[in-house]
């Protein structure tokens, strides 16, 4: 629907406008009225408590989950028209691993758009799928059925899927839930060269003590929209206060915003 | 006709007659009433690999008893064939889905497929063999109660009556165990073994039901009662009395009515007779029918529509949604060209104070908000008791307060 | 014996050959999707379809049979999606309630009408009549060269053939929207991969197979054919290439094997006597799957999902 922020005057071709939208299931609004523009070339975060409706935001956002009101737009147009621009990494836990596939044929999954249906992968396909692999570190590993992968494995597969779609905006859902230290660092990595790149990325994210470490905005979110914006200006106790509410004590929000007075991070 | 079915009806066309139709209503309860915890576990089909799984074992016994008596016609001894090779095909199902990568539909249509397969091979064998009742053989697939003697009928309704009494007896380890496992170990309650008895019984049901409605419906006996009884209620004890009640009511007016005609099938017609009963909970329900949630859905699509251009309206923002226009235009809020009239704006400036008033109570008390299902979608004095609105107003910020 | 193998054994032995492999073909993706009993409601309401196409156009011809059937399977299927999402039932109940019902419409409008005079029976429906398909004109190998004999070949021999086609086709072409549907849908639909349209025209397809194959194995028997040589394969490898490959094979000597024994079996034993052949391939396939649960590689996949379900 509309509830445009004035936001019908800005720059119309922002990676992705979302106005008005709530979704629900059955009754019960997961996401109410919230209206969010995700700026070019930044690395936005969407925050907010278990059950707050992020990933349910991002699937709306991609026209998998149906939703009540609202418009989405990307870079300006509908979502179809755009979908070539655009990459999605679903939650780890969303696919059943023991599928009976390799690492390099994930990969290939995302040149879906590049390729006729009737094409067979080529070299450069294959070539380009294992240059995506080698930056994030997985391409010994290309050979390897997914289902002998660890936790951490399996999300560097997926962003390299991600990779090897060139989008100009990546919509990552919980790509640091249940991974090792080493993996999280090296996605973050990939994450900021491809901001360094001009790319646009936005991340459902959950652990709120990196956040002012890795992105420079945020959204936060508890079924409404708290709050939006560069990290420093939005990510304020005040606002956790009022996405968390009780569930964050003084001390932690404490830590949380104001990460350099705390213990520095191994 | 009428007047045949009136009699079916009251029990008084006949001792077969009536020992039929008694005999399919007890079924069709004890059927309804196992059948609940199978479904509540989320294993329907299970039963219909299971009752698949009866024709070998059928077939078996047929050609054995056939061999050493000339006639294959036994029902203990068949029922008790068929009882021993459903009992492997459930072995069979358990171990492919537990001990392989297989998931459960896999190995569930992989077992009845063979075993039915199976079954058909050993028809042919007795086929070519040299005894009698050979076309008895085939009614235990679509079932046939034309020519039950009544010592088969009574076996049959004496066998559902003493399986309608063990389920009751079980009613509450079953629900345990179906509802929370760990629960019910915690109580003492072996659910491995309650688990085993929960699909012994419903083997014994399959395997009593054969004569009646055949082995390829009878699973529909085990299905659609429970998930009739779930549009009704979200009790479980309730669940399982009305699935017994609606099971013995399609077993009852099923075998009633195939009773008036000589070509009519009796299973078919109790299986349809269920899903009528089935399609009227579907369509009808007050609370989870087709109806009514296409109502309620429709209700709720426009109150979120109200809110959120009563919001639009409040903040000063252009509304482009043509439904949220047409709501707020039926409500008289807004003026044909799209712009506020008094009541519009009083009622806005109501939603955006109950809005704060909501965002306000979320801030203090999340935890009680989150259990909220409409998110502060309804008037906040219907939800919240009147004490916490005010104290909630008293701390609202001053420019917002409602006059 | 010549001459006896043309006229009685190649069609029969060729149409079931043709129909395992491309249910098995299809069976794959129902496997891992894991939609197997998708087959299972399929083929149990190709009956009721069967019987309201006679009784509508009062022919047994091939074509309105198939088109019965091929309606059936579809309002079967729109009926369980809307008994899903309408009336909020778990997936497999829906599917129970729909299927059983549909089927027992057919067998009470088969009892009722007088289309079980006609040859129609719930037996001949659910086990087939493989051994009917006899080729009259197979006197001699030479007839497999002449046209006028071939012509004469039973027709379902080239109506399955012509599906098998139709089959390997569909999952050439669809090939990597059918995959990426399988492994991840919500990846699918946002590089618009269509899984929806992928998921309706694999159930068409399988309705199309299970159709043809139908009159001459049966409609349970359809289910092994679909479920028992992909689900064998499964445990043999983790490569999705090779495992159709394997079912591919499994299907093929499950067909041949089961149609020998069932054919020439009892004769090994002196008694002159043949059993029904599609019963027999589907207990051949069973044995292969059995075997498989208990020798293959991979049958115990990646250990985590063993706890889940």
């Amino acid at each position: 629907m509309k509830t445009a922020h004035a936001m019908q005057h800005t720059d119309t071709t922002s990676p992705l406008t979302i106005t008005g939208l709530t979704v629900s299931y059955g009754q019960k609004p997961v996401v109410f009225s919230v209206d969010c523009e995700v700026p070019e070339g930044s690395l936005m975060a969407i925050v907010g408590p278990n059950g707050a409706g992020k990933s349910t935001l991002l699937k709306a956002a991609l026209g998998i989950a149906p939703r009540i009101s609202g418009d989405i737009r990307v870079y300006g147009q509908p979502y179809r028209m755009q979908a070539h621009r655009l990459a999605y990494v679903p939650q780890r836990s969303s696919v059943d691993w023991d599928f009976p596939t390799t690492v390099l044929e994930v990969v290939l999954m995302g040149l879906f758009h590049t390729m006729r249906w009737w094409q067979f992968t080529r070299r450069r396909h294959r070539d380009k799928a294992m240059a995506c692999l080698a930056r994030v570190g997985m391409d010994a590993f290309a050979d390897r059925q997914i289902g002998q992968l660890s936790g951490g494995q399996q999300q560097r597969v997926f962003l390299a899927r991600a990779l090897v779609q060139e989008a100009d905006l990546t919509i990552l859902d919980e790509p640091f839930a249940g991974v090792d230290a080493a993996t999280e660092k090296a996605i973050i990595e990939v994450l900021k060269s491809l901001k360094r790149e001009g790319k646009t990325l936005l991340c459902v994210h959950h652990d709120l003590s990196t956040v002012s470490e890795y992105f420079d905005h945020v959204l936060l979110l508890n079924v409404r929209r708290i709050a939006m914006g560069p990290v420093q200006d939005t990510f304020t106790a005040e606002h956790l206060q009022q996405a968390y509410g009780g569930r964050l004590n003084a001390i932690q929000l404490e830590r949380i915003t104001h990460p350099d007075s705390s213990v520095s991070q191994a | 006709m009428l007047e045949l079915l009136w009699q079916a009806l009251t029990f008084t066309a006949g001792y077969n007659t009536s020992l039929v139709t008694l005999g399919s209503a007890m079924l069709g309860a004890s059927a309804g009433m196992i059948g609940s915890f199978i479904v509540l576990r989320k294993r329907s089909l299970v039963s219909d690999a299971v009752s698949h799984a009866t024709l070998p074992g059928l077939t078996l016994a047929f050609i054995i008893i056939g061999l050493f008596t000339g006639d294959g016609r036994w029902l203990p001894g068949l029922l008790l064939g068929a009882a021993a090779s459903a009992a492997a095909g459930l072995w069979g199902v358990q171990g492919i889905s537990n001990r392989t990568r297989l998931g459960e539909d896999a190995a569930i249509g992989a077992v009845l497929s063979t075993l039915f397969g199976l079954g058909v091979v050993l028809i042919t064998v007795i086929q070519a063999m040299d005894v009698t009742g050979q076309s008895g053989i085939s009614g235990y697939l679509v079932g046939a109660t034309a020519g039950m003697l009544a010592s088969e009928a009574q076996l049959i309704g004496i066998s559902a009556l003493v399986l309608l009494i063990i389920v009751f007896m079980f009613r509450r380890p079953f629900l345990l165990v179906c509802f929370d496992r760990q629960y019910a170990y915690t109580q003492g309650i072996n659910a491995n073994r309650i688990d085993m008895l929960m699909l012994l019984l419903l083997l014994t049901v399959t395997v009593i039901g054969l004569k009646i409605t055949g082995l390829i419906l009878i699973v529909a006996l085990t299905i659609i009662p429970p998930v009739t009884g779930r549009f009704w209620t979200d009790q479980p004890s309730r669940l399982v009395g009305i699935a017994a009640l609606s099971g013995a009511v399609a077993g009852y007016i099923g075998a009633a009515i195939s009773s008036i005609a000589a070509g009519l099938p009796t299973g078919p017609l109790i299986v349809l007779t269920a899903f009528v009963l089935f399609a009227i909970g579907l369509l009808f329900s007050p609370r989870r029918g087709m109806v009514a949630m296409v109502l309620a859905q429709r209700r709720f699509r426009r109150r979120v529509h109200l809110r959120q251009g009563l919001l639009a309206l409040a903040r000063d923002e252009a509304i482009y949604d043509e439904l949220t226009l047409k709501v707020l235009r039926r409500q008289g809020y807004i003026r044909r060209d799209g712009v506020a009239t008094p009541p519009g704006l009083v009622a806005a400036r109501d939603a955006e104070h109950e809005e704060q008033l909501w965002a306000l109570y979320r801030q203090l008390y999340p935890d009680e908000a989150a259990q909220l299902d409409h998110h502060g979608l309804e008037p906040i004095d219907d939800s919240l008791p009147p004490d916490m609105v005010s104290s909630l107003e008293t701390r609202l910020p001053l420019p917002t307060r409602s006059a | 014996m010549g001459s006896d193998f043309l006229i009685l054994s190649l069609a029969p032995l060729l149409v079931a050959t043709i129909s395992s492999l491309s249910c098995a073909l299809l069976g794959n993706f129902l496997v891992l999707r894991r939609q197997s009993l998708i087959g299972d409601a399929i083929s149990h309401v190709a009956l009721p379809g069967i019987v309201a196409s006679f009784l509508i156009t009062g022919t047994l011809a091939a074509s309105a049979m198939m088109l019965g059937a091929g309606v059936a399977a579809l309002v079967t299927m729109a009926l369980i999606e809307a008994i899903k999402r309408l009336g909020h039932v778990e997936p497999s109940a829906a599917m129970g309630v729909a299927f059983t019902a549909i089927f027992a419409l057919g067998v009470l409008m088969l009892e009722v009408s007088d289309a079980s005079g006609v040859h129609l029976d719930v037996q001949h429906a659910l086990y087939g009549n493989l051994e009917s398909l006899i080729w009259f004109e197979g006197l001699h190998w030479t007839a497999l060269l002449d046209p006028a004999a071939l012509a004469k070949l039973p027709p379902q021999l080239p109506r399955v053939a012509w599906v098998g086609l139709l089959v390997a086709i569909f999952v050439i072409v669809a090939w990597r929207p059918l995959v990426i549907g399988s492994f991840d849908p919500a990846f699918a639909s946002s590089v618009r991969a269509r899984p929806l349209l992928t998921d309706i025209m694999l159930v068409i397809m399988v309705a199309i197979t299970a159709i043809a194959a139908f009159e001459a194995v049966g409609s349970i028997l359809v289910i092994a054919m679909f479920i028992c040589p992909a689900a064998s394969a499964r445990l043999m490898t983790d490569r999705l290439l090779t495992q159709i490959a394997w079912s591919q094979g499994f299907a093929c000597s499950s067909a041949v094997l089961g149609y020998v024994l069932a054919g020439y079996g009892p004769g090994w034993f002196g008694h002159d006597v043949s059993l029904s052949a599609a019963g027999m391939i589907a207990t051949v396939s069973g044995a292969i799957l059995l075997a498989a649960c208990l020798f293959a590689p991979r049958r115990h996949g990646n250990m985590e999902r063993m706890t889940t379900d």
